[in-house]
Order: structure tokens, then sequence, then C-alpha cells
């Protein structure tokens, strides 16, 4: 499904068991180890970055994941492509599974699954020409470039044929970004993670970069793992949408439920802190201010990850706030129908875009 | 009081602090890079004053050169001047400028961790901060650093006054910077993108406790950002630059809900909005911004402007009232299609 669906319908994305996902993600953990000592080294702690994170992405459908810095969703989408190697947990992708496969066999299935980095200047090679950057990619995953190829490929991300001798510094961050975009799609891949493609640019290029993403997926039917801290970004963007606590998801919805309806606190929390550019409703919002900041992820609080920072945690009696000192609360269905789930043993709904 | 009482700010009403037709370039092996060119205005005391525009667009230039922080060379300043009270910083000797930066003037960076000292102490950096300004002990300025870290919300302040810049956490280390620049209670705070590094749970915190001092203070805040929702949520008025001028100038109303310049219009209706049904596209901006060392003729939006005429092309658009704008306002935008903004603004709000 596209992201184009009518939004009245408000199942877009939701689970369709009829489908295989196009991306399957099973309990996904990544744990960092802590190593202290100068000639033995010796692990004496973890940092739990990815702590269990399962997911469903259908073909033609963009997820994303969201979160503070520090919550894992950067390192879920690494895992997912084996950039970091999982410490546990399946990932699938059209059936395949990706954590089992040899070195040379995931070299094979990396021509399906792509990534778009964040800063457009760090990501690009300065000393090679953008031809030589995108004729890399052909050379590394055995495929042919011919005359025409790179000419069409710039051509589809909104560039001239003929900027493709120049170098990476000849070119704005807006540019480079579509450069980027065009590395990724270059081999006419199934699956690509954007991790926070539009967060370096200007406000006015962020809009050229989402429609161009925009367009490639439905021409291309490309499928999206779209990693953002902007949630008005990914409200335009997202058929459903992850959001990430500690390394763990505390609520998954689609894109409508989520915004209009969240159940976890943090959710709510994390849109209430999103400024809208409305003077007058600004002034009328009751934000959510959350204390301090992330806990350190080698050292999570029990039961609950997020009850530290929580507005509800603080309102609970002392007998209900002990169940999220000692139980971790499971994702559970939190709506009327499947598909939105949520991490709270007190969730309910809460209006906070405009209220 | 801080040792700049000498410094009369009683005098004639004037604006705290005015900043009058300012120009800063820059000598470039590729030609004079306008940085900023011929910029004016004016924040008043518990006024929230937002410079807006995109990276380049000549909003920080500005505020550094306030505080003297742009060397010269390779920047010169062809004209301008800065007022504080209706006295002249930019004439004063360098040594009375000395005293009243950092005291009648403060500015919070936005990336706190290349803004504070990495070998010193936290509680040091705020004390030397108190003890330049004013004539104290050691132990007094000790004093004030710990009460300061308690003022701008840091758990455990005896502790964290012990403490380098890199046990803070982002947003910690975002409120020392504020404390730091709290130490002699200044009259203007200048803010350069104060949340731009941080997530937006903490940037929530930020702007409530820089709301909070301003209220407790009376301090004009001067908030540079490219984040519009940042501004909507706090500035009382704005200026919109583009290419190193004020194309734009009103309250935060007027500039929200009756935007008369293209560029204005352009970035409002670029951002995808929360709180409104989701548009099946965004609508961009076309092109780049230029390169300050070569500015388009006339209006420099002009070559992405979707109201481009051959007027635009022509002379460079002055600030103008705006038509039909009440006689006490003072919003004002350099586009010669003010008009035809107006209308695509109200169909667009129509919709």
């Amino acid at each position: 499904m596209s992201h184009g669906a009518d939004p009245q319908q408000g199942g877009v994305g939701v689970a369709e068991p009829n489908h295989q996902p196009m991306l399957e993600v099973k309990n996904l953990v990544k744990h960092f180890p802590i190593r202290s000592g100068v000639f033995i080294k010796r692990t004496v702690g973890e940092v739990k970055a990815v702590d269990g994170v399962s997911l469903n992405v259908y073909r033609g459908q963009t997820v994303a994941l969201v979160g503070e810095s520090g919550c894992g969703k950067s390192t879920t989408a690494r895992a997912i492509l084996r950039l970091l190697e999982p410490t546990s947990g399946q990932v699938a992708l059209d059936g395949l599974d990706i954590t089992a496969l040899g070195k040379d066999k995931l070299r094979k299935a990396r021509r399906d699954m792509q990534i778009v980095f964040q800063d457009p200047y760090a990501s690009l090679n300065p000393r090679m020409t953008i031809r030589q950057i995108l004729s890399e990619k052909y050379d590394l995953l055995g495929s042919k470039v011919t005359k025409a190829t790179i000419g069409e490929l710039l051509d589809t991300v909104g560039l001239a044929e003929e900027y493709a001798d120049r170098y990476p510094h000849e070119f704005s961050g807006g540019q480079r970004q579509r450069i980027g975009i065009a590395r990724a799609i270059a081999m006419n891949p199934k699956f690509i993670v954007l991790d926070e493609p539009v967060s370096a640019l200007d406000v006015s290029i962020q809009a050229q970069i989402v429609n161009l993403l925009e367009d490639l997926q439905d021409e291309l039917g490309l499928t999206y793992l779209f990693i953002a801290h902007d949630l008005s970004v990914v409200r335009h963007i997202a058929d459903r949408v992850a959001v990430m606590y500690l390394g763990n998801v505390v609520e998954i919805a689609d894109r409508d439920d989520l915004f209009d309806r969240p159940h976890h606190p943090y959710t709510q929390a994390l849109i209430s802190a999103v400024p809208i550019p409305d003077p007058h409703l600004e002034r009328q919002r009751e934000r959510i201010v959350l204390r301090g900041d992330v806990p350190n992820p080698a050292n999570p609080p029990s039961g609950c990850r997020f009850r530290t920072r929580c507005w509800k945690f603080e309102q609970l009696s002392e007998s209900d706030a002990r169940r999220c000192i000692e139980e971790p609360p499971p994702l559970l269905q939190v709506g009327a129908k499947p598909g939105h789930d949520a991490a709270c043993h007190y969730a309910s709904l809460r209006e906070v875009v405009r209220a | 009081m801080s040792s700049a009482a000498e410094i009369d700010l009683e005098g004639p009403p004037a604006p705290l602090l005015e900043v009058r037709d300012l120009r800063v370039h820059f000598k470039t092996d590729y030609g004079v890079v306008k940085a900023v060119d011929g910029v004016s205005w004016h924040v008043n005391e518990g006024e929230t004053l937002a410079i807006v525009g995109e990276s380049g667009s000549g909003k920080s230039v500005s505020a550094m050169t306030i505080l003297g922080l742009v060397p010269s060379p390779p920047a010169t300043f062809p004209t301008g001047d800065v007022f504080l009270r209706g006295r002249s910083l930019l004439k004063m000797p360098e040594k009375q400028q000395r005293k009243l930066r950092g005291s009648q003037i403060a500015m919070i960076f936005q990336d706190p961790l290349t803004a504070l000292n990495p070998v010193f102490k936290v509680g040091d950096q705020i004390a030397e901060m108190v003890r330049v300004h004013q004539d104290v002990t050691k132990g007094v300025a000790r004093k004030r650093a710990l009460d300061l870290l308690g003022e701008v919300g840091i758990p455990n302040p005896a502790v964290r006054l012990n403490q380098y810049p890199h046990e803070f956490s982002g947003g910690m280390r975002q409120r020392a910077m504020i404390a730091m620049a709290l130490a002699n209670d200044p009259h203007v705070l200048l803010a350069d993108e104060p949340t731009t590094a941080l997530d937006v749970t903490v940037q929530a915190q930020i702007m409530a406790l820089l709301e909070k001092l301003q209220h407790e203070r009376n301090t004009a805040i001067v908030l540079i950002t490219h984040d519009l929702g940042v501004v909507a949520s706090h500035a009382d008025r704005i200026n919109v630059m583009y290419a190193g001028k004020i194309v734009e100038t009103g309250t935060a109303d007027e500039i929200f809900y009756q935007p008369r310049h293209a560029y204005t219009f352009g970035l409002l209706s670029s951002l995808p909005r929360m709180d409104r049904s989701r548009q099946e596209r965004l609508v961009p901006i076309t092109g780049l911004p230029p390169s300050l060392a070569n500015v388009p003729r006339g209006c420099a939006f002009h070559p992405r402007c979707a109201f481009a005429s051959d007027l635009c092309v022509q002379d460079v658009p002055e600030l103008r009232p705006v038509d039909g704008s009440a006689a006490a306002s003072e919003h004002r935008a350099a586009c010669v299609h003010s008009d035809r903004v107006a209308m695509a603004h109200d169909e667009r709000v129509a919709q």
C-alpha cells in the first residue's frame, strides 16, 4: 500500500495477514559489551541498545521509528541491515532470513536493502567524483554500468547528468542528499533505511527531499524504514509509526492512530513537545514537559523503563505505582482494532496535538 | 550589581538594544560575501524577538557582531551601529565594550559542548564569568555559580559544580551555558539556535526555562533559529532574513497569519503540519539559497519565487509598511508582490 492512500480509510498499513511482510523483524537484540581493564579486557556490563524489537513492514509501506537520541532507533536499523551484527533475533527480507546469511550471500542480499545516511557531508567520499561514487556501487555488487546508467540515475533524483564528474564539495546539502538517495536506489533495492535523511537540511530544502522520496516510492514500489526525530515530517511520510524508548518499542500504530489517539504516556509527551507553527494554537496548548534526560541504557530502571520520567507514574497511588517498578509492561493492543499496541500498564488515550 | 553599572541604563527612553543599518562583509577569493547587508532592528525589555532564516541568511553573524565576535579582518563593517539604551556600542573603546559583553549582553550558543571549555570544571567556568565582571572573592563567585546551577534546574548542583562538561548530558550542558549567560544578570540574551542540538522533549524543558527566567528578570531575548515551531510558541516579534537582509518583520501573529513576503509565505507553506489534515504533497520552495558572494540582482529571492516578475529583477525592494495594517503596526515587507502573496495566503487558508 502506498503512502498516498486515503487517510480516511484509517486502515493504511494495518497488519495485512494475507500478505507476507517485506521486512519482518522478530525480537531483535543488540547489546554492546562494556569492557574494562588494560591488558586483560573483561566485560563488566552491557549497553542494551536494542532489547527485543519486533516489527513488520509491508511492501510499498513506510514505517517510521521515532524516539529521542540514544533510544536505539539507529542501532535497530543498522542491526536490521547487519551493518552491526545483531546479538540475537531474526530479520527476514521478502522471506529471506538475513540473520543466517554468510558473507557472500549477505553481500548479494545487500542489493535489495540499502541505506541513506543522515549527514550528506560525511557519507560521500570527498575524493571521488559522483560518477565514481555511483559506479562503485555496481562494481561492488557485481553489476554492469552502461554509458547511460549514471545519467539516468541522476535524472531520477532530479540532478542533471553534467554533475556526474564533479566532487561532493561542489554540491549543497540538499543536492548531496539527492546523490545519497541515487546511490541507495542504484541497484533497484526492495527496501531502504532512511536514517534521518532530512534532519541536516534547511527548511526550504526538506520538503523537496521528502517529495522526492515519496515519488521514488510510488515509481519504484520501495519499502522504507524511516528513522527520524522530527514528528511533523514523520506524520507526513509514514504509514505506520513505532515509538522507541531505551531499546524497546513502547507504542506502535498506524500514523493517524498514533498522532490522533496516542496511548503511551511517552508518545503523548513526545508529540506534545513538538512546537506547531501556529502562535494561537501554541498559546493554548498544554505541553507535557518531561523531567530530566533518558537514563543510562547500561543500567535501565527496573520494570517500566520510562517510569523515572513518566508524568503518569507521578500521579499513581503507591500500590499502582509498584506495578510499574516491578513488572515490565508488555506491548499489548490498546485500540478498538488490532494494529495499535502500547507497552504501558495504565495506557489510556490523551489528545495532545490540539489540546 | 555588576561593575558595568557605570553605563547609564536610566537614560532617555530608547530601545534596550538597537541595531541600525548593520553591514558585515567578508573579503574572500570569490568576491565580497555580504553576510549581513543593511539590517536594522530593536528589542525591548521582557520581549522576545526572533530572527528566522536558513543557513547563510546572516542571522547568526548579526548577533555575533553585537558581541564583537566577528574578527576584522576578514570582516569589514561598511555601515551600521549597535546601540544599548541609545549608546553606541561599536564606537565605544574596546575596554568599555568588554565590560558590557557578558554583563549587559550575554549569548547562548547552539552547541554547548564546543562552547564550554572541556578542561575546566563547569562550576569554575561559571565562577570565572562572575569574577570577570564583578569584584568578588572566589568563594562568593563559587556560591553564585552554585545558586545559578540550581536556578536553571540542574539537580545536585553541589556535585555538578565539580564536574567537567563531558560528564553532562546535552540538555544539562545547555542549562549550564544558560547559567553562565545569566551570571551577571544581563539585560539582553542572544540565543543562537539554543535548542537545535537537543531532542524535542529537552527542547521543551529549555525553552520553558528561558521563558521563566525572562519573566522573572524582564530580560530581552533575541532568539535566532530556523525552527518556525519554536518561533510560533515563543516570539513576540519576528524578523525573517534572506540572503543578508530582513525581508519581512512584524508581530508573530502578523508573520504567521498575514505573511506578505513571498519567501515567508513559501517557508510557511513548505512545512508539514501536525495539526492539520495531512497534505498529499508538501509544497517546497524550488531551487537553492543563493551564494552570498553572488546574490541575484534585484530581490535576492526572485530566482526561487513563484510570484517573480520583471519588476523583481530591477531594484532591490525596500522594507515598506504592509497595506491595510493598523497605523501602530510595524509590519513591513520587502516584496513588490505583497498583494498577490496576500491573496495566495488567503486561498491556502481557505482550503
